[in-house]
């Protein structure tokens, strides 16, 4: 056999093989398909549905004052001023995530995120950062089309007294603490956060805040409510998986000895 | 047999291998395109992988070169399998080798660079999947899916393969590579 007969034919078998290879793959994808949609959606269970049950206090702001929030550039906390604008921030674990991606992966739905301030001091702001799969950050839309968050104004008097917290860092690239302490099966855990937002990649956009008048729009909006106590949902939209989540608080004062804030999230179902 | 890397390979050899895995790395770096279509990035970094291996023709360059690109990968943690990456690019060296081995080094032949590149970048994904079903990931993510990734990976590793031929043929024609004497 010469040399150029010889590999043709190894090209001919190379070229035979991919393409075996590759329908080979088309048949697992179609018959992982039906796999998937003869499992029952409620045993596709997003990544964190457990939700949680806890009170905050002034002392767990242990970020700020501060203008912006993390993301690949400092976002505004808020886009109209409060006060003088200077915020103070913990970064709570929702212990749940939404899900609003392709339904035969996964069980669609929102976080519902129910709040409830006593002795609030100027206005408090939530929002979100979420872990995907490859734990690269998402946040919520701050500007244009898209934009959501939620702020609601207290009406106490501002603290006296001086808080133990300092500025983050940085706006990407650094480790964050969600306050207080978690009881789980394994004891108390205790764990930084990384926020990473991919320099060369999305990251705003995938998660929003919608409340009862918004819920219509997926994509929520900017709400401001004197309601001292209240909910919101976290959505979620787009291809990514978000794995983790993070509520941001941030207000606007220094709160007084006797703020509390009781946050509690449950993962709902979208139908 | 002597298997010492500096005997086996040239001091030069050893050069132009660790540029070609530098230059893989930074091919995923520099030309992140946001087309959101998987294996999309295999039409450039396969290049220096193939360039390399046809310049130096010795069974382990595309190892070598995996190596470095790998090494590279997970220090920058570029990818989201950080360590595990260097396992991703010594595969794809191993399948270019193999690949190689195979056809005889022939690289001035379109067909071999475009299989070449397709099993490189084919490879890289089987690994990827598989290190993904080793850190948890759930198999039906994997499987939804997997039959459009397998073709675009074919497509665009083969593209790769046949910039390579391309830039393997001008090189040869302009006298910057040539047959290796000895």
């Amino acid at each position: 056999m010469t040399e150029p007969e010889f590999n043709k034919r190894r090209v001919g078998i190379a070229f035979a093989v991919l393409i075996v290879f590759a329908g080979s793959m088309f048949a697992l994808q179609v018959g992982g398909e039906e796999w998937v949609k003869g499992i029952s959606p409620d045993k596709i269970t997003p990544f964190s549905d457990a939700g949680m049950k806890e009170t905050f206090y002034s002392g767990d702001f242990s970020y700020g004052p501060q203008e912006w929030r993390p993301y690949k550039t400092p976002l505004n906390i808020s886009n109209t001023p409060y006060g003088d604008n200077e915020w103070y921030l913990m970064f709570v674990k929702a212990n749940a995530t939404p899900y609003g991606g392709n339904p035969s992966l996964h069980r669609r739905g929102n976080v519902l995120v129910n709040y409830s301030f006593e002795n609030l001091a100027g206005t408090a702001a939530f929002h979100l950062i979420g872990f995907d799969v490859t734990a690269k950050c998402r946040t919520n839309q701050q500007d244009g089309y898209g934009s959501s968050s939620y702020y609601v104004t207290g009406s106490s008097e501002a603290g006296s007294s001086l808080p133990e917290s300092s500025p983050m860092s940085s706006w990407n690239n650094v480790a964050v603490l969600p306050p207080g302490e978690y009881d789980t099966d394994e004891g108390v855990e205790e764990y930084y956060y990384f926020i990473y937002f991919d320099p060369l990649s999305g990251g705003a956009g995938s998660l929003h805040i919608t409340d009862a008048a918004t819920i219509e729009r997926i994509k929520g909006g900017v709400i401001e409510t004197t309601d001292q106590s209240g909910s919101f949902y976290v959505t979620h939209t787009g291809g990514s998986i978000i794995e983790d989540l993070l509520i941001v608080v941030c207000v606007s004062e220094v709160q007084p000895e006797d703020f509390r804030l009781d946050i509690e999230t449950s993962f709902v179902r979208r139908e | 047999m002597n298997l010492r890397i500096d005997k086996y390979f040239s001091l030069n050899e050893i050069a132009l291998m660790s540029i070609c895995g530098a230059m893989v790395f930074v091919m995923k770096i520099i030309f992140k395109i946001p087309l959101h279509i998987p294996g999309h990035s295999g039409i450039f970094w396969v290049i220096p992988l193939i360039v390399g291996v046809s310049i130096v023709k010795k069974p382990g360059a595309g190892i070598y070169i995996g190596l470095i690109s790998g090494l590279l990968s997970s220090f920058f943690g570029i990818g989201a399998l950080h360590i595990f990456d260097v396992f991703k690019f010594v595969g794809v060296g191993l399948a270019t080798d193999v690949c190689s081995v195979m056809f005889a080094y022939r690289y001035d032949s379109i067909a071999v660079g475009v299989i070449t590149g397709a099993v490189a970048n084919i490879v890289k994904m089987v690994i990827n999947y598989t290190l993904q079903l080793f850190v948890g990931v759930q198999p039906f993510f994997i499987i939804v899916g997997i039959g459009v990734s397998s073709f675009t990976h074919i497509i665009f590793g083969g593209l790769g393969g046949l910039i390579s031929v391309l830039i393997i043929r001008r090189l040869t024609r302009a006298g910057v590579i040539g047959e290796k004497e000895g």
